[in-house]
């Protein structure tokens, strides 16, 4: 048969889509799927369950993230009055500024509505004036903050000066944008949920209405047609879900915002995500089954009329001779529907680990949500620094460093910086919610050309960084790797980062001051384990003596097994005084070493050219932008040092006002209900047709208590597989969870990398089992009241 | 969409409605093969009835499933109407079976859960022929079948006669050119066999209908233009009322 071109393919797949869509949406089918969703709505109750939680998810999501995004911008104005700051002017600056000002407010510019003088007008602790401006909407910030630009600011005195935009200015960027994306990504990531838990009891229903379709099918259903019969009721049913699902979701963010003072807003995306996100996970969880169905010939299908579909050995016999009836005869049952039973057991099981995985998720938003960034960037900035780098400047007037060689200053300066360092960073530590000062002397090995050698042992799971080496093998040492970044360790760096929690050590951290070739080293790469290294231990460093050139597009592992191949090194042998643990980790580990060797390693000064200071958590918005001023003041004594604000301290205190956790907590509980609504709906399903097979045991003198105990053994074995499977599940999936967004995400550039603990909540873990083994045996124990004992007692009347 | 008009008079005698050519259809279980039709041929005219009959597993529902597109064979070919249904997609092959071809199962293969009037409509939702046709076909068969008091009765609730006369029903609301009907009397007493022979007959003629039909019940079979016998899985032709072979 002549193979299809592709697009010859993809017309067809696009125009079974159509078809599909308009058999769905085919009016009488509608209408016949209205009847029959209506009609036999207790066939039903859960795809209509199941779409309430999935719409009330998708309006949870919409309506939360509008609330959070308008909570964000009553804080941001709040906080800030004005779109730009002139600050750091002298005193000619001052006068020229404010003449400028008030000239164009009297010809009534369209781009300035109002500016004000800090301090009214009067010079701040440094001696300095600082002018805050605000911009008239109109036509746009960004054209007002231009032509301001133009019009006033280059119309003042050249001289050092500095333009900010405030939070208010830059609210679509910090804050809108991030927010819409989350909008999106989070539905999208619900939608995904959506379509597996719409899937997996579609999927139920499937299985047991197989024959139904195979009717259709013999009856000349295509595929666009059995999507019309399948998809047109439970489109029918999102439907008529969609305004007490808006209800609820309405309700949810309102308990979660009303009480903090936040209104609930509707805009467009927060009233048709819940609608097109329904409708898709619906459509494409009853396409996939649907596909694949139409695929079979009709006559399987049909012969699908009772449970036999499900039998997994049906030639392997039981010779049931004197066998204990009805133990051993459900028992058997039990292994020969072992794969219905493992698919039931592992779907409802996922619903109760997702929940607990939501709950992981939770806290690590709380967590990520409550870290303190730096707030201000305390840097050196000499001359010579601006000969050297050639910062790029954006409209914003914030600087970009083009290209990726780090400054070093010279020796000489480095005395200097030194002292200087010495002298202010207590002062800065004391300065009022400033909580301490962090800093980072480092260079990567592979900018150093450098690399180390090391033993099997000490390799972890480094196979994407590892290159064999045979240049100190004979000892052991038989793989080379440049994954890491000298640091200067000093007394300081090392007290820092006990007394601030910021990492643990094993073995003795200070002797690597005063041990020769002494280092203290990190495992970790993008927070996973990746060497394996204790106290004790010995390393090559190999430093390259003579270089030459490389060919630049390679990989790491390809540059590093140039290097070995074209460089000439020598050797130096490193012994671990103590391995960190806990300290964020992208794509180096720590090698820290003493000053003396740090200079010999990298041929740079060892120094502190950037300091990054950091606020007491808690700490009001006043004191925090007061604390600028005091810095500005300690660093002013001494030479070429300059203060920056990053903002980083607000934009974290609006992110832990998000009520981020509360909603993936919901999103959870939501994932949590759909559980026992797999494991009823689908063993009703299965009970319904067993009624035969007890009619004729019933027939052949089973007793009736027979029946009650078939069920209880059923629910007392699913029960015992469900608490054996809770566990593992739920352990996996919060690994899933933990690797995710600890390692993968970070390693992809998608998230920055900060360490999570992996943790798994005792309570939800227990309350998971608790729902796993009740809905287990009561699975079981529902259909036997439902059609078995009515029954029994139906049979025994006639 | 090609709708169906075929009436007595469009009836071409020496039209091929059916071919099937070396057909197979084999069945795995444990590790045992199960050839259930093996190398089957048949040539089938336009307005023919032919019978196929044969012992208790001998393949023949297995292949009249192959021949109404039920089922698909592992080797050979099966046209009908000039086109080859075992080259056809899933999709293109439910749809021409709804246009062209119907079913009478040995079972029923009623839904339980549908009504009689509902099941015998089943057919109409799935190709979007005019009503007026079905309404037309659907007061004949009824009055015919003699069903029309029971039309809102679940199959449960109808005997075993009455539930064949509404899957027959089914089967020929659409006005399908071929009729496949598999053991249409099987369960039935001979009165009541005899009723639903004489209805097959009776809309094959007026409607030009070709029908194969799976029998173990000679007297039926006697009556077929064609009688092909089916053994072990092989496929004879037996009888030829005709002289076409």
């Amino acid at each position: 048969m002549p193979t299809k071109s592709r697009t010859k393919r993809f017309c067809e797949w696009l125009t079974t889509l159509f078809r599909s869509i308009g058999s769905v949406l085919y009016p009488p089918n509608v209408k016949n799927s209205f009847r029959s969703v209506t009609t036999n709505w207790k066939e039903y109750i859960c795809f209509y369950l199941a779409a309430l939680v999935m719409t009330t998810g998708f309006w949870t999501v919409a309506l939360c993230t509008e609330a959070n995004m308008h909570k964000a911008k009553k804080t941001v104005a709040d906080e800030y009055d004005y779109h730009i700051e002139v600050a750091l002017l002298d005193n000619e600056q001052y006068a020229n500024l404010d003449q400028q000002l008030l000239y164009q407010i009297k010809r009534e510019n369209e781009y300035i509505e109002s500016y004000y003088w800090v301090n009214n007008g009067e010079p701040l602790l440094d001696g300095t004036y600082s002018c805050r401006i605000v911009l008239d909407p109109t036509y746009g910030l960004e054209t007002a903050f231009i032509e301001v630009r133009s019009d006033v600011l280059n119309r003042v005195s050249v001289g050092h000066r500095e333009l900010r935009v405030s939070p208010l200015y830059t609210f679509d960027e910090d804050f809108g944008t991030p927010y819409t994306v989350q909008l999106w990504v989070v539905s999208l990531v619900w939608m995904a949920f959506s379509i597996f838990m719409m899937l997996v009891l579609f999927l139920v229903r499937l299985d047991h209405f197989k024959f139904i379709y195979g009717v259709y099918m013999a009856c000349g259903a295509d595929f666009p047609k059995l999507m019309g019969a399948a998809g047109g009721e439970l489109l029918v049913i999102t439907l008529l879900t969609w305004v007490p699902s808006a209800l609820l979701g309405i309700g949810i963010a309102a308990i979660l915002y009303i009480p903090v003072g936040v209104g609930l807003w509707f805009s467009v995306p927060t009233v048709l995500i819940p609608l097109l996100g329904g409708i898709i996970s619906v459509f494409a969880s009853v396409w996939f089954p649907m596909r694949r169905m139409s695929k079979k010939p009709p006559v399987l299908h049909l012969q699908a009329g009772d449970n036999t579909n499900l039998v997994s050995s049906p030639r392997r016999s039981f010779y049931l001779f004197g066998e204990d009836f009805p133990g051993k005869y459900e028992l058997y049952g039990f292994w020969r529907m072992r794969k219905y039973y493992l698919r039931l057991i592992l779907s409802a099981i996922l619903f109760a680990a997702f929940f607990i995985s939501g709950l992981y998720i939770a806290d690590m938003e709380s967590y990520h949500n409550n870290l303190d960034p730096y707030e201000y960037q305390i840097a050196y900035r000499p001359a010579n620094y601006y000969e050297e780098v050639v910062p790029e400047v954006d409209e914003n007037g914030n600087e970009e460093i083009i290209g990726d060689e780090p400054w070093a200053p010279t020796f000489g300066q480095a005395e200097t910086i030194r002292y200087d360092v010495d002298l202010f960073l207590k002062e800065l530590e004391a300065v009022p919610g400033v909580s301490h000062a962090e800093w980072d002397v480092s260079l990567s090995g592979g900018y150093a050309l450098s690399h180390l050698l090391l033993k099997p042992g000490q390799l972890y799971d480094a196979s994407d960084y590892k290159v064999s080496s045979s240049e100190r093998a004979s000892e052991g040492f038989k793989w080379a790797v440049n994954n890491y970044a000298y640091t200067a360790v000093d007394q300081l760096w090392i007290d820092n980062l006990i007394q601030h929690d910021l990492a643990t050590f094993e073995g003795d951290p200070y002797a690597v001051l005063s041990t020769e070739n002494g280092v203290i080293i990190s495992e970790d790469v993008y927070n996973d384990r990746v060497y394996k290294f204790k106290p004790g231990d010995q390393i090559i460093v190999a430093i390259c003596e003579e270089g030459g050139p490389t060919p630049m597009v390679m990989n790491p592992q390809q540059l590093l097994r140039e290097q070995i191949k074209l460089f000439k090194f020598r050797y130096e042998t490193y012994t671990i005084c103590a391995v960190v643990h806990g300290l964020n980790s992208a794509s180096n580990i720590t090698f820290g070493v003493g000053y003396a060797n740090y200079t010999e390693l990298t041929e740079r000064p060892p120094v502190r050219t950037e300091l990054k200071i950091y606020m007491n958590k808690g700490t009001d918005m006043d004191t925090v932008r007061a604390a600028e001023g005091e810095l500005r003041r300690v660093v002013n004594s001494f030479s070429d040092w300059l203060v920056t604000p990053t903002g980083n301290y607000f934009e974290t205190s609006i992110k832990s006002q998000k009520n981020d956790r509360a909603v993936i907590l919901t999103l959870a509980i939501c994932l949590l209900t759909i559980s026992p609504m797999v494991w009823y709906f689908s063993q009703i399903m299965f009970y319904r047709k067993r009624r035969n097979e007890f009619a004729v045991l019933h027939a052949l003198g089973a007793p009736d208590n027979a029946f009650a105990k078939m069920h209880r053994l059923a629910g007392g074995v699913l029960s015992g597989i469900a608490f054996l499977v809770t566990i593992p599940i739920a352990l996996l999936c919060n690994y899933l969870v933990y690797f995710t967004v600890n390692t993968l995400l970070p390693w992809l550039h998608l998230t920055e990398s900060i360490r999570y603990e992996f943790r798994l909540s005792l309570p939800a873990l227990i309350a998971c089992v608790l729902v796993s083994v009740l809905c287990g045996f009561l699975s079981c124990e529902l259909p036997y009241r439902l059609f078995t004992k009515p029954d029994i007692g139906v049979r025994r009347v006639d | 969409m090609e709708t169906v008009t075929a009436t007595a008079t469009h009836i071409n005698p020496d039209r091929v409605i059916l071919e099937a050519t070396d057909v197979v259809r084999q069945y795995t279980q444990s590790d045992e093969i199960i050839t259930a039709v093996n190398r089957a041929n048949m040539k089938v005219f336009e307005g023919e009835f032919i019978a196929i009959v044969g012992a208790s597993g001998s393949g023949k529902s297995t292949l009249l499933h192959l021949l109404a597109g039920l089922d698909r064979p592992q080797a050979g070919t099966i046209t009908v109407r000039g086109q080859n249904i075992t080259a056809m997609s899933a999709d293109e092959l439910g749809r021409f079976r709804g246009n062209y071809l119907g079913m009478v199962f040995q079972n029923h293969n009623l839904i339980p859960q549908f009504t009689a009037l509902e099941n015998i409509l089943i057919p109409t939702l799935m190709c979007n022929k005019e009503n007026a046709s079905y309404e037309e076909m659907f007061k004949k068969l009824v009055s015919s079948l003699g069903i029309a008091d029971r039309l809102h009765h679940l199959p449960s609730e109808l005997s075993g006669g009455q539930q064949q006369r509404v899957a027959i029903a089914r089967a020929l609301i659409n006005m399908p050119h071929i009729l496949f009907a598999d053991e249409p009397t099987g369960n039935l007493d001979r009165t009541n066999a005899d009723e639903v022979l004489e209805l097959l007959l009776e809309t094959k003629n007026m409607i030009g209908q070709t029908l194969i039909m799976v029998t173990h019940d000679m007297s039926i079979a006697n009556r077929a233009d064609r009688i092909y016998h089916m053994e072990d899985g092989k496929l004879e032709l037996c009888n030829k009322r005709s002289a076409r072979d």
